[in-house]
């Protein structure tokens, strides 16, 4: 006998015909998606050096020649933000790995453990979300440096609340008869983990991981800003810290990387959302059917 | 939605967006954007940048030549007619914005661009002076923007910190007072010691102060009067000056000083007639020429004796700890301590001292002193009106703020910290690991990759060191021609540095063992890797790493990173700005590392510290960060202090200069001055040091 | 709400309190170099660095580190900062009322706008207005806050010269009594504003989704049908249960109110905590930065506490769990 299908891919595929009811989630993906492009792209999109200066060129506007101007040391700002996309996503990608696996795992464990352990966790929860990671980053940066020390601090204090989504969504499942039905076969807590919960929660866990990007993106660029970024890679918020002494003179030094910034958390936000709305249809459609009208309420 | 715990809500949505407001966002983007363009655009201040450089470093060039060969300075028609400055118009039109004159066009023909006098104190170069006088405003409070905030220390005889100097300079004095160009004049002593007056004897190895009398501290009150004396000189440098400050320190062996014990026995102290004023004889174990070009406020500020507080940790063997000496805040200066934190947490407060004994002055009531972190802040302030002078102008504002007429700059050879300050590029000699001592005493080993000078020149010869000015400095100061400031006396600026060129470069790297094929290491792409290299395999690529101990640097440096990329070197930078002049340089862990080093207005007092062998230091500021040992340039030194001749004494520096133009330990990059900035209401500032406000004022 | 409740939600404290100074402890003493020697200065001999490390208690055992470093905290001691060699917590006071006073500013605004925004588009959720504020919205906590910052000095304070561009008062006046308030005020406008902007969103989001998820339910149409009008119901029914998340979402921003906004800080020159964050890290004292995270870590417990009891003495449904 097979287990019925879990709810939640039937409503998906429900949902996804209907997908222009859900612009959020189109320009989301398109925005993130466009950004991954370009960061996937790298070099190829950008070619030459990132840091090669040039005295003649210093502090152009946007030409044919250097499509987003360039910089007071005559950098190429096109290929500064192209590279700091590479950037940016890098640590965004190396954030959310460490988040996901350790959020996932910890959530459903808890769950399915119960109990003491479950206890536990809640504490071990409450305890790295009140930390304020901003200001452990500015310690993390003076003791071991800019760079991956950062993604790892980042890393490590993402996941709580991810955690806290996935063990929600594990009780939910936990009674559900599939569940059942494999621990009476005998599987274990990672069979079941892997196997059952896993592939149920990934819609709930890319709500909150697209949002953990969009906070990553800025808290980097914000390190940057501060002068705490790695000063061998490019770095869209270095881009808008250099811009500040030229900000009347050379406007294209803090439009371009800022609303690179911009565009990137804008995109994984309403990726977030819109995955939100794909997730609990119900209250998207209360929503289309009062938009419609009063005609929702008798008649 | 999803609350705190974690529980989905149903029946709670987001919201969706329909087309319709999502073409909107796009929409108010681009409007965003539009108005920001169009609002921060102003005048591109470009062209009248380039234009303000060119002009003033052809006035800086002329008063130099004209200085070099008459011996002072001259005003711009002067040059003009001698034939020192060529193009340009000298209308007459004098306008005075602050302390600076404004005698019409440069070459570039923009007006107000540079052809400017700084009215100074010695005699203002401008025939009938700055401004009227007798009509100086008095009162008010000065609000200073400062670089750095302020710290435990208060004491400017314990530490050569810029900002520790900027910020408490004002509330002392020194024995014997320099102006910009280095003459001396006499401050808290009362005549300056020459051979004919008697007060320099035995060819330069005894020097007798004789002290002003009715100098009274700060902490002096009526009923219990407390008068500056001998006492507090002798007191000052045994236990502060001598042990703790990082240029001073340099007379303690000459001087034959008991560090240990802190004692200087040789300094002999008679206090005058009722514990004031007196004399004070130094007598060093051979002829110490530079003396008198250590004793201003800077190198040599007063404390009172035995004023050290109870701060932790406590000396030992009767010498103030670092943490003690640093606490002092009582001098002779024109301004005294009053407080922190108010009105805004960081802020300090100095105000008049009612007793100063150069009568008539302060004019100021107070000196507000308010930290930025940020120079675009501390900027926006000055140009605000929120502070009326900032001892940094960030180097892209320099030209927009001087055309602006509500505003005056000076530029001035010295940091808050020291003057005529060279940009030092340090290679690191020796292997990374080795202890101090084994530097110290020969036995480390070399570098791997620097230890070869042929690399050393290759990177030399790498670095385009006009672009280093122009990009990184915005063109504020000049490349350095000699190892020694040009404002130094000694500078042999006709030895010739390497010269930008890549293919000398290049060609000095093949021939080292470095010419094996590239490879692409982080973000450089044809980084050299070793072949055939004595100590490195086969396949090692070409990475030399960059210490930044300062956020000052970053522009230079990107500079250099490009060049040396360039000619095949990946140049990681790391930045360490919690402690890298102390641990790093206890186990040499660094590649290369860039200081500004002040050089003094003598080279023994900030030059010797950087080449001789004994002063491989484990503390304090690094001085000789290279771990450069070289008997005959030590010998140059140790011969160079004794000697009275300044025609020999010139040689001697002359010989030690082509030794390290040879050895290259250093790569001289620019001498940076700094732009000061003030609203040019306010005139009277002594820009070159850290008492600037002794006699300045603001109307309104 | 039950005793057994309360009493259980507090001893929850405890283990998470006990996680975050253990957790500051051992950042304490995973900082690379050696704190005595931060501490004696430059120019110390081996002598005073040893007494540093005595002082510091750095020769003992770690676990009898770690209870002096607990029962000091009890007491409120912090440790010494090593630039200003004065105590943490001296150090932090002199700065947290500044900073609290521009969060707790951009909180008030931020709140109330958010508030009144998210009613006004739950009640009607349509119309070109409503998707213009709901645009507004997503775009307000895009954009970076410093970038944000810049401009508006930029624009407000330099080009059109409005309002200070710089400070918490006016340094050389010297201002006291209503003079002096209405001084801070003026300096106050531009920060608190572009701070409330970033703050904004995330309210009227919460309210406008809480109202219109209300007004799907059942009870709230069976009171429209029984004829009360549209604002009644919002005021009197579906408002109070849709707020609910707001209390915690007002009680989760309290660690933002306390941390400060370090880039608004850098860009306005505010004398707060986040400033002194800047300052503590270019000079490489930690003990003044952690000082800091512990007790923004602190003042978040302290608010979940609060937050969660509210929660449950409004919401019967939780305390009867």
């Amino acid at each position: 006998m097979t287990a019925p299908p879990p709810r939640r891919s039937r409503v998906r595929r429900r949902s996804l015909r209907n997908a222009a009811h859900y612009p959020a989630l189109l320009a989301g993906a398109l925005l993130t998606g466009l950004v991954v492009t370009v960061a996937l792209l790298n070099e190829r999109l950008a070619p030459g050096y990132v840091f090669a200066t040039s005295a003649a060129d210093r502090l152009s506007p946007p030409s044919v020649d250097h499509v987003m101007g360039t910089d007071q040391l005559g950098r190429d700002l096109f290929t500064g933000v192209v590279r700091g996309a590479h950037t940016s996503l890098g640590v965004v990608a190396g954030v959310v790995v460490i988040a996901a696996v350790i959020g996932v795992v910890v959530g459903a464990l808890s769950a399915l453990r119960g109990g003491v352990v479950d206890d536990v966790v809640l504490r071990v929860i409450e305890t790295v979300q009140t930390v304020p990671r901003f200001f452990l980053a500015v310690l993390v940066v003076g003791w071991f440096g800019p760079g991956t020390p950062v993604t790892v601090l980042l890393g490590l204090t993402s996941w709580p609340f991810l955690a806290r989504v996935v063990r929600a969504e594990t009780l939910s499942l936990r009674e559900r008869a599939f569940v059942e039905a494999a621990r009476a076969a005998g599987a274990g807590d990672l069979r079941v983990l892997v196997r059952h919960v896993v592939p149920n929660i990934v819609p709930g866990a890319a709500v909150v991981l697209a949002l953990v990007g969009s906070r990553v993106v800025l808290l980097e660029a914000g390190l940057a800003f501060l002068g705490l970024a790695d000063a061998n890679v490019a770095s869209w918020g270095a881009l808008v810290n250099n811009a500040q002494p030229y900000l009347a003179t050379a406007w294209w030094m803090s439009v371009f990387p800022g609303g690179a910034i911009a565009v990137t958390v804008l995109g994984m936000n309403l990726l977030s959302d819109g995955l939100a709305g794909l997730a609990d249809p119900m209250s998207a459609a209360h929503e289309r059917r009062w938009r419609g009208g009063e005609s929702s309420l008798g008649g | 939605m999803i609350d705190r715990m974690g529980r989905l809500r149903r029946g709670t949505g987001q919201g969706g967006f329909t087309l319709i407001e999502l073409l909107v966002v796009i929409v108010i983007l681009g409007i965003l954007a539009g108005v920001v363009v169009f609002s921060v655009s102003g005048v591109t201040d470009k062209g009248e940048s380039a234009a303000f450089q060119t002009d003033a470093r052809t006035l800086r060039t002329a008063q130099e030549a004209y200085f070099a060969k008459f011996g002072e300075y001259a005003d711009v028609q002067t040059l003009a007619d001698e034939g020192f400055l060529a193009g340009g118009t000298f209308t007459g039109n004098r306008t005075e914005k602050g302390n600076t004159i404004v005698l019409g066009t440069g070459p570039s023909g923009k007006p107000n661009s540079a052809y400017t006098i700084t009215c100074g104190e010695n005699g203002s170069p401008v025939p009938g002076g700055c401004g009227t006088a007798g009509t100086v405003a008095r009162g008010g409070t000065l609000v200073v923007g400062e670089t750095f905030a302020s710290n435990a220390t208060t004491n400017v005889a314990s530490s050569t910190g810029g900002g520790t100097h900027a910020w408490w300079e004002t509330m002392y004095n020194g024995l014997i007072e320099l102006d910009e160009a280095g003459n001396p004049s006499p401050e808290l002593a009362a005549v300056v010691p020459t051979v004919g007056n008697g007060g320099i004897t035995n060819g330069g190895a005894t020097y007798t102060l004789t002290l002003r009398q009715n100098v009274e501290w700060h902490d002096s009150t009526t009923a219990s009067p407390h008068f500056f004396n001998a006492e507090d000189v002798k007191w000052t440098f045994e236990k502060v000056l001598l042990r703790l400050h990082a240029r001073t320190r340099g007379m303690a062996a000459t001087l034959g000083y008991d560090s240990a014990n802190c004692r200087a026995d040789n300094i002999v102290a008679t206090n005058g007639a009722g514990s004031n004023g007196g004399t004070v004889v130094f007598n060093f174990n051979s002829p110490y020429i530079p003396f008198l070009k250590q004793l201003n406020v800077t190198e040599a500020a007063m404390n009172p004796a035995n004023s050290v507080s109870g701060a932790f940790p406590v000396g030992t063997n009767g010498c103030p700890s670092q943490a003690q000496a640093d606490a002092v805040k009582v001098g002779t200066g024109p301004f005294k301590f009053d407080s922190i934190n108010s009105p805004s947490a960081g802020d300090g407060k100095v105000v008049r001292n009612p007793k100063y004994w150069k009568s008539g002055l302060p004019y100021l009531d107070a000196i507000l002193m308010r930290p930025f972190t940020a120079d675009a802040a501390r900027y926006n302030a000055l140009v605000n009106g929120d502070v009326d002078f900032v001892w940094d102008v960030p180097n892209p504002n320099v030209a927009a703020l001087d055309a602006n007429p509500a505003f005056g700059i000076a530029a001035t050879q010295s940091l808050g910290g020291g003057p005529n300050s060279v940009d030092q590029v340090i290679f690191n000699l020796k292997a990374s690991g080795s202890t101090v001592a084994s530097v110290a005493n020969g036995t480390a080993p070399d570098h791997p990759v620097l230890g070869n000078v042929n690399v050393r020149r290759a990177i030399f010869h790498a670095i385009n060191r006009d672009d280093y000015l122009n990009i990184g400095r915005n063109g504020i100061g000049n490349v350095s021609r000699s190892p020694i400031s040009s404002q130094v006396f000694g500078a042999a600026t006709d030895i010739p540095l390497p010269a930008f060129s890549v293919s000398t470069a290049n060609s000095l790297l093949d021939g080292a063992g470095w010419n094996g094929p590239r490879v692409t290491v982080g973000s450089t792409p044809n980084v050299r890797t070793a072949l055939g290299h004595p100590t490195l395999a086969d396949g090692t690529p070409l990475t030399i790493r960059f210490l930044q101990g300062s956020g000052i640097f970053t522009d230079r440096l990107a500079v250099i990173k490009a060049n040396l990329a360039a000619v095949g070197i990946d140049m990681p930078i790391t930045v360490n700005t919690t402690n890298a002049n102390t641990q790093v340089f206890t186990n040499r862990d660094f590649d290369l590392y860039i200081i500004n080093y002040a050089n003094g207005y003598d080279p023994h007092v900030g030059v010797r510290r950087q080449y001789h062998s004994d002063q491989i230091s484990t503390t304090g500021t690094p001085n000789n960060a290279a771990g450069y040992r070289n008997p005959a340039v030590d010998a140059d030194f140790d011969q160079a202090v004794q000697t009275l001749d300044t025609t020999a004494r010139a040689a001697l520096y002359r010989d030690f200069q082509q030794r390290v133009v040879n050895d290259l330990p250093y790569a001289w990059m620019i001498e940076t001055p700094n732009v000061r900035g003030f609203r040019a209401t306010c005139t009277g500032f002594r820009v070159w040091t850290g008492l600037f406000a002794e006699s300045a004022s603001c109307a309104g | 709400m039950t005793r057994r409740f309360v009493v259980r939600r507090l001893l929850q404290v405890v283990p998470t309190v006990l996680g975050i100074v253990t957790l500051t402890f051992v950042l304490v003493h995973a900082a690379p170099g050696d704190p005595a020697l931060d501490f004696a200065g430059e120019g110390a001999d081996q002598a005073q660095i040893d007494a540093a490390r005595t002082y510091l208690g750095l020769d003992r055992p770690l676990p009898s580190q770690y209870a002096t470093y607990a029962a000091n905290l009890l007491t409120g001691d912090l440790g010494t900062s090593f630039t200003q060699r004065r105590p943490v917590r001296t150090v932090i006071a002199d700065r947290l009322p500044a900073t609290l006073l521009l969060t707790g500013s951009a909180l008030a605004l931020s709140t109330a706008a958010g508030l009144a925004l998210g009613v006004w588009a739950g009640r009607r959720a349509r119309g070109a207005a409503a998707g213009t504020v709901n645009v507004a919205a997503v775009l307000s906590y895009s954009l970076p806050g410093f970038w944000l910052a810049q401009l508006a000095v930029l624009l407000v304070a330099l080009r059109l010269g409005w309002l200070p561009a710089t400070g918490l008062n006016d340094a050389r006046a010297g201002y006291t009594g209503t003079a002096a308030v209405v001084d801070t005020a003026r300096h106050l406008v531009l920060p608190a504003l572009v701070l409330a902007v970033s703050e904004v969103a995330l309210l009227f989001r919460v309210t406008r989704a809480g109202l219109l998820g209300e007004r799907g339910r059942e009870y709230v149409r069976t009171a429209l049908a029984k004829g009360a009008s549209d604002r009644e119901v919002v005021r009197r029914h579906a408002l109070p249960n849709a707020l609910l998340p707001v209390v915690t979402v007002v009680g989760s921003r309290v660690g933002f109110l306390v941390s400060g906004a370090v880039l608004v800080e850098t860009v306005f020159n505010w004398p707060g905590v986040g400033r002194l964050l800047v300052e503590a890290g270019q000079a490489g004292d930690h003990p003044v930065i952690l000082g800091m995270v512990l007790l923004v870590a602190l003042a978040v417990v302290v608010t979940n506490l609060v937050t969660d009891l509210v929660y449950a003495w409004v919401d019967p449904r939780i305390r009867h769990r």
